[in-house]
């Protein structure tokens, strides 16, 4: 299969004008469904047909976000065929132009979610009749987290400004270059290279970069097939909870350290500062940017989203 | 051209600015450089060991003692980016200069052409 028909992010140009945005990270708590769900409000409030999906399959909680608690239909439904169709798991939220795909907490479906289920899931995303869809993907760097992160265009890292954070974002981000990497050398049949990205695999440290770097010694031509391909990769860097200035610098930094030793250019989207108010508006279920318009979490949610609509214009 | 390797990279790569940068963007480019690869930062963490580190900070430094100085500036350009610039171009010309006497169309497609037209003549008689 073409690596563009996989990973559709990877083509140079867009099927429709459909966009569809993944928020991720690798790490539980930093932020990814908070700013998912403010993200879709925010969006919806400016233009309509958004659909948020709760691809948070170990333990969605996206719903709680908007101040919803159940909902008639979830992707267990969609999972186990009582439901064929993705469109008709679309619940509407009390906000304008804004539908939510709930999210299942059955255990069948948990973390676990088997291929097949998965690729299913995927058609019909990428199928799905809506301006934009929005996917809170859930914690860790699984196939099941990747694979929903490469389906977008792009794709947010959440990160907060401590190192056990960074350490799950690199994680995570080395597991969707290796994802990339992989499904081009399968394609491409690169016989000797799929040994040599496995043991670049369990070594940690800068292994991207040494593992391009031995494929440009022997092999320029393959070489050049994959630098392209991660170099299409574009994600976006968001550090939450944001104390001070030197946060900010930090955004910059990683993605500075990034693009020199895993070549990915990755881009800094911009900070979202720590408040206590978004506790608040958790425990009693209520959408925070509707609290708190004018705060400066919200106006730096608006700020993003209005980056993201600009770079997808 | 593909060049991923750091040992490769002048001194505009180091900053990730480029050729025609102001002072300024040089300035804001060390900064944030400095920031990054500093022994606190929290951007290396878990990707760098420590001596990758320091070659990366030393580089950042040599770079803007360079690119920060108008006159070691514009002879760093004219003497080796200049300089490296032509030979990369003369290196590609070569190269695809050879790839162009490999599939030369006067000695092997010429040939393969005589002999398909030969054994098509053949095939009509």
């Amino acid at each position: 299969m073409n690596p563009v028909t996989l990973i559709p992010s990877l083509s140079a140009h867009q099927i429709s004008s459909k966009t569809i945005w993944a928020i991720g990270g690798g790490k539980g708590g930093t932020g990814k469904s908070f700013i998912s769900a403010n993200l879709a409000l925010h969006l919806a409030s400016k233009e309509k047909d958004i659909v948020l999906i709760d691809a948070d399959f170990g333990g969605p909680n996206l719903h709680t976000f908007l101040g919803m608690r159940e909902t008639e239909v979830d992707l267990g439904h969609f999972f186990s065929n009582e439901i064929t169709q993705l469109k008709d798991t679309a619940v509407t939220t009390p906000f304008e132009g804004l539908n939510l795909i709930r999210g299942t907490d059955s255990l069948l479906f948990t973390a676990n979610l088997n291929y097949y289920k998965k690729l299913k899931l995927i058609r019909h995303i990428k199928a799905f009749d809506a301006k934009r869809v929005i996917i809170d993907i859930g914690t860790g760097a699984s196939y099941n987290c990747i694979d929903f992160f490469l389906l977008s265009n792009p794709g947010i890292i959440v990160v907060n400004p401590e190192p056990t954070s960074i350490e799950n974002a690199y994680y995570f981000l080395k597991s969707c270059i290796i994802r990339i990497l992989k499904i081009y050398i399968d394609y491409y049949r690169i016989e000797g290279l799929v040994q040599k990205i496995s043991t670049q695999i369990k070594e940690n440290s800068k292994s991207i970069y040494t593992f391009l770097n031995e494929i440009i010694s022997h092999d320029k031509y393959y070489a050049d097939v994959l630098y392209k391909a991660l170099k299409k990769f574009k994600p976006y860097l968001v550090i939450n909870k944001a104390k001070d200035e030197k946060d900010y610098i930090l955004g910059h930094s990683i993605t500075q350290v990034v693009q020199k030793y895993l070549v990915v250019d990755l881009n800094f989207l911009g900070v979202i500062p720590f408040d206590e108010k978004v506790q608040w508006s958790l425990n009693n279920i209520s959408p925070y940017i509707l609290n708190y318009p004018d705060s400066e979490a919200s106006i730096c949610i608006k700020s993003l989203t209005e980056k993201m609509l600009n770079s997808n214009s | 051209m593909l060049k991923i390797k750091i040992e490769d990279m002048d001194h505009y790569e180091i900053l990730n600015v480029s050729r025609t940068a102001s002072f300024r963007e040089i300035e804001k480019a060390y900064l944030i450089g400095k920031a990054a690869y500093s022994k606190d930062s929290l951007a290396h963490y878990t990707l760098l060991k420590d001596e990758e580190r320091q070659q990366m900070l030393d580089r950042i430094e040599a770079a803007f003692m360079i690119l920060g100085d108008e006159e070691k500036r514009q002879a760093y350009d004219e003497n080796t980016l200049d300089k490296r610039d032509r030979y990369i171009e003369k290196a590609q010309f070569r190269q695809s200069t050879e790839r162009m006497i490999f599939e030369d169309p006067h000695t092997d497609h010429r040939r393969t052409h005589f002999f398909r037209r030969l054994f098509s003549s053949a095939k009509k008689d």
